[in-house]
């Protein structure tokens, strides 16, 4: 355990810093309410504190370390702040070959190849260790995880966790590390934008509470060590994951309450049948609907409210017997996950009518020397990401691609594809995004407030939505599924962070 | 005589306010847009929102200050928590030949009825504690406010159409001629009179000859904070302001800063003369950034939000353009205000109104007539 100050009071904790305050409200929103950690994965930057006299720190990427103080961001007048002056940040200078952005399968998949074939590689990552969030397993990352790991620091790869990419153009991008304390200049002559995906979380009455969090961010949570020993969870969403993270919290020892897929059971037919050809899907299937147990699963169903005094008490649960009130400690939601393109679109590579980046055979994007591999050219899951990584690092290196790999990336998008076609949305989710309930989490702007709102850009204009410090990363997606509105563009900084000047 | 039918082109701000002055005085108008909204496109969109006393010259003055006294009539209809927020305007000087300037400066301030206050170094840094500290005082300007500029144009467009006018919108205007619009779709909108207020393009849409004066695109970026505190208590800006803001080459930066009311910091301004393509220029961007934090240090206290740009249509002689076109019958102009045009809008909506409807102008409307000759 390590001791740390929270709010000027010591505590102890362990692993990320959000993760030690999981139990706390870590801040009030702009309309007064409480919020604690909700994504876990830098995205919905509700976890935002002041930590070591820095303000703006996502605290869900730092690691927790001794004597860190941690405090509560609250608003200041002129004379309180007086003329104090921040720190300035260490300024620090890369040069490589290929700069590959994201750690995760595709990004070291890439830097492996690339790198044994001799290219100076630099991946650059936000989480504090390689890995990206599928293997940010601290413990225990997955065998082939920590061999391709260790592959890539025995073949010279340098790794730079704990920061993030803001600014810049093509050959020189400009990052800063989580805590701000750290500026780089990146200069590179190839890139690959890995930057993986992020969770779609679509509103209903009382989403906002602390207890609330993603799916994806209950397994980091739970990877990270997070004790729900005894604890009520319950799972709803959409998608693979809800089933994993369902039979993982049980494991860890939680009481897994119920588990909500909001698509219909026969949507997922044709895709329980393609396992046939999936052999090592099957198995982790299996494995996983045993470590279910008797967690009852139940299809075309959701919650239509979470309620609490200041946390999370009970939600409204709606299935096909109709709807009830369970008693839950912790609710995991998430409808599936959303392309990372944000770096991408900055930087002039376009994007199909799916929101995912084009690329060619080779992983080539449509603006020249930039790649990418990975979630954002397609959601696909791991293996579509070594394959498309394992190209790209070929072709950054200037070899050439092996075909079996070629046939390999054609196979895993098509699987990709079925999958996604194996969750359609329900339309009746969006009579939950209506009246008071929350759209806009960092400006507290609601459903009603931008309902005839006739585009995403007056949205935002007129009703502050997404004019907050994540940016538009929760609520345009959403927005896109409810009212069909376009991407908005990404200007500079790509990310909220203190410390930077471009 | 019969009420006139009016089209304004533009539902930005210049174009909201000249719709409800025009409604207000019994023409019958019709306001069209080629966006969504009112307020959400051209420069109205990307601003700051000072309402101000800028004195240019003694002209322009006069009328910012017929400006902000509309601005004070009108601010009933704005948004009560984004309305005008009379915050005042704090110029400061970083050396003492611009503290030389402010006497100069207030003294014309001053003689046009405009209330200001010289302060010395001390009274500055109680005003704002978390000015840099050394700076050798300035001028305050009590009567100043800044508004909300997208939400302004909704609420002026609101009452227009409470005075009987009608809105377009997603309509854009392919040409303007002197008894109508022709639509981008083939529609055809027949007026008596045609006030065109659509900014940077508005000289293009017009089927006549050119004037003399041209507009000109004048880029610029803003940056805000995240929330966490307004850092100021009034608009400040430095002193060397004009001289740095109105160069007619180049490129400028200069340090003015607005507290919002979601205790974020808005941060200005830069100017790129001809530079219009709304691409963020990381250098300009930088330099800007760098002097808002040598005259106000917290500033790197707070995480940067967003950083943006917009493009003002400025003109070749650096006056606006309001009243009616020389060379074509039945079209009028209200455009081209630079940075002035949140400040401007009421009080060249009114003189546009006097003109049209044949009333008496509160002040000489001739200085802005687009029928004058180029003055450099």
């Amino acid at each position: 355990m390590t001791k740390f100050l929270w709010d000027a009071s010591p505590i102890e904790g362990n692993g990320t810093v959000a993760a030690s305050l999981f139990d706390r409200s870590l801040r009030t929103s702009p309309g007064g309410e409480p919020r604690g950690i909700f994504c876990a994965m830098g995205s919905c930057h509700e976890c935002r504190a002041t930590v070591d006299g820095r303000r703006g720190v996502r605290t869900c990427l730092s690691t927790l370390a001794e004597g860190m103080s941690v405090d509560r961001e609250v608003s200041l007048e002129p004379a309180e702040v007086g003329n104090s002056t921040a720190t300035e940040p260490q300024v620090n200078f890369e040069e490589t070959d290929l700069l590959v952005v994201g750690a995760g399968p595709a990004g070291i998949a890439a830097a492996v190849v690339a790198a044994e074939a001799g290219i100076d590689t630099l991946v650059i990552d936000e989480g504090p260790a390689p890995g990206g969030r599928i293997w940010a397993d601290q413990r225990q990352p997955p065998p082939r995880a920590r061999v391709l790991i260790d592959r890539a620091k025995r073949a010279g790869v340098r790794f730079l966790a704990g920061a993030t990419v803001i600014s810049g153009t093509q050959g020189s991008l400009q990052a800063t590390t989580i805590d701000g304390r750290c500026i780089h200049h990146l200069d590179h002559h190839q890139l690959l934008l890995a930057t993986g995906s992020r969770e779609l979380f679509l509103p209903f009455r009382g989403w906002t509470l602390p207890g609330v969090v993603g799916v994806g961010a209950l397994q980091a949570l739970l990877k990270g060590g997070l004790d729900v020993g005894g604890k009520r969870v319950g799972i709803a969403g959409s998608g693979p994951l809800l089933l994993e993270v369902a039979a993982l919290a049980r494991r860890r020892g939680a009481q897994v309450k119920f588990v909500l897929e909001q698509a219909p059971r026969a949507a997922r037919f044709p895709l329980a049948l393609s396992l046939i050809t999936r052999p090592g899907k099957v198995r982790q299937a299996l494995t996983i609907l045993r470590a279910l147990g008797r967690v009852r699963v139940h299809s075309g169903a959701w919650v239509t409210a979470a309620r609490g005094d200041g946390r999370l008490q009970r939600v409204k649960v709606r299935t096909s017997a109709g709807e009830r009130s369970e008693e839950i400690d912790i609710l995991a939601t998430g409808f599936g996950l959303v392309k990372e393109t944000r770096i991408a679109r900055a930087l002039g590579c376009e994007v199909d009518g799916t929101g995912a980046v084009i690329i060619d055979d080779s992983g080539l994007t449509t603006v020249d020397g930039i790649l990418c591999a990975g979630e954002p050219t397609g959601i696909g899951g791991v293996d579509k990401a070594l394959a498309e990584g394992s190209i790209a690092g070929h072709v950054a290196a200037g070899l050439p691609v092996p075909l079996p790999l070629a046939a390999k990336v054609r196979r895993e998008r098509a699987w990709g594809r079925s999958l996604e076609r194996s969750f359609p949305l329900d339309e009746r989710l969006r009579a939950l995004a209506s009246g008071e309930v929350i759209l806009c989490r960092c400006e507290d702007v609601s459903c009603q407030a931008v309902a005839e709102a006739s585009s995403l850009r007056e949205a935002k204009l007129l009703h502050r939505l997404g004019m907050g410090a994540c940016q538009g990363r929760v609520c345009f997606p959403a927005g896109r599924f409810l009212h069909g509105w376009q991407q908005d563009r990404v200007r500079p900084p790509w990310s909220v962070t203190p410390g930077w000047t471009p | 005589m019969t009420a006139p039918r009016v089209i304004v082109v533009g539902a930005g701000i210049a174009g909201a306010a000249a719709a409800r002055e025009l409604a207000r005085g019994g023409a019958s108008v019709i306001l069209i847009e080629g966006g969504e909204s009112p307020g959400t496109h051209g420069a109205t969109a990307a601003g700051m929102g000072h309402v101000g006393h800028f004195d240019g010259d003694a002209v322009q003055l006069e009328l910012c200050r017929l400006a902000v006294r509309l601005w004070g009539e009108a601010a009933d209809l704005l948004p009560a928590n984004d309305g005008l927020d009379l915050m005042g305007t704090l110029w400061v000087a970083d050396d003492d030949a611009s503290f030389a300037s402010a006497t100069a400066k207030a003294e014309r301030l001053a003689a046009a009825g405009v209330q200001v206050e010289v302060i010395d170094g001390e009274r500055l840094a109680n005003l704002e504690p978390a000015l840099a500290p050394g700076l050798h005082g300035g001028l305050l300007l009590e009567e100043d406010g800044v508004l909300y500029a997208p939400a302004a144009a909704v609420a002026l467009v609101a009452d227009a159409v409470r005075h009987g006018a009608s809105v377009r919108l997603r309509s854009p205007v392919e040409k303007v001629f002197g008894d109508g619009v022709l639509l981008a779709g083939g529609e055809k909108i027949g007026a008596d009179i045609v006030v065109v207020a659509s900014g940077l393009h508005a000289l293009d849409l017009i089927d006549a000859p050119p004037i003399d004066v041209k507009i000109v695109p004048r880029q610029g970026h803003l940056a805000i904070t995240s929330r966490g505190s307004p850092l100021v208590n009034h608009q400040v800006i430095e002193l060397a302001y004009h001289d740095r803001a109105h160069d007619d080459v180049g490129e400028s930066v200069a340090f003015n800063v607005m507290p919002r009311p979601t205790g974020q910091v808005l941060i200005g301004s830069t100017r790129s003369c001809g530079v219009g393509d709304g691409v963020i220029d990381e250098s300009i961007l930088d330099r800007m950034l760098s002097r808002a934090r040598r005259f106000l240090p917290a500033l790197g206290t707070l995480p940067i939000l967003r950083c943006w740009t917009g493009v003002r249509p400025a003109t070749s002689d650096g006056r606006p353009l309001i009243g009616a076109h020389p060379h074509l019958d039945g079209v009028w102009l209200c455009a081209g205000f630079e940075g002035l045009g949140i400040t401007l809008a009421p009080a060249a909506a009114r003189l546009i109104a006097d003109g049209i409807l044949d009333r008496e102008p509160p002040l000489d409307p001739s200085p802005w007539w687009p029928g004058r000759g180029s003055t450099r």
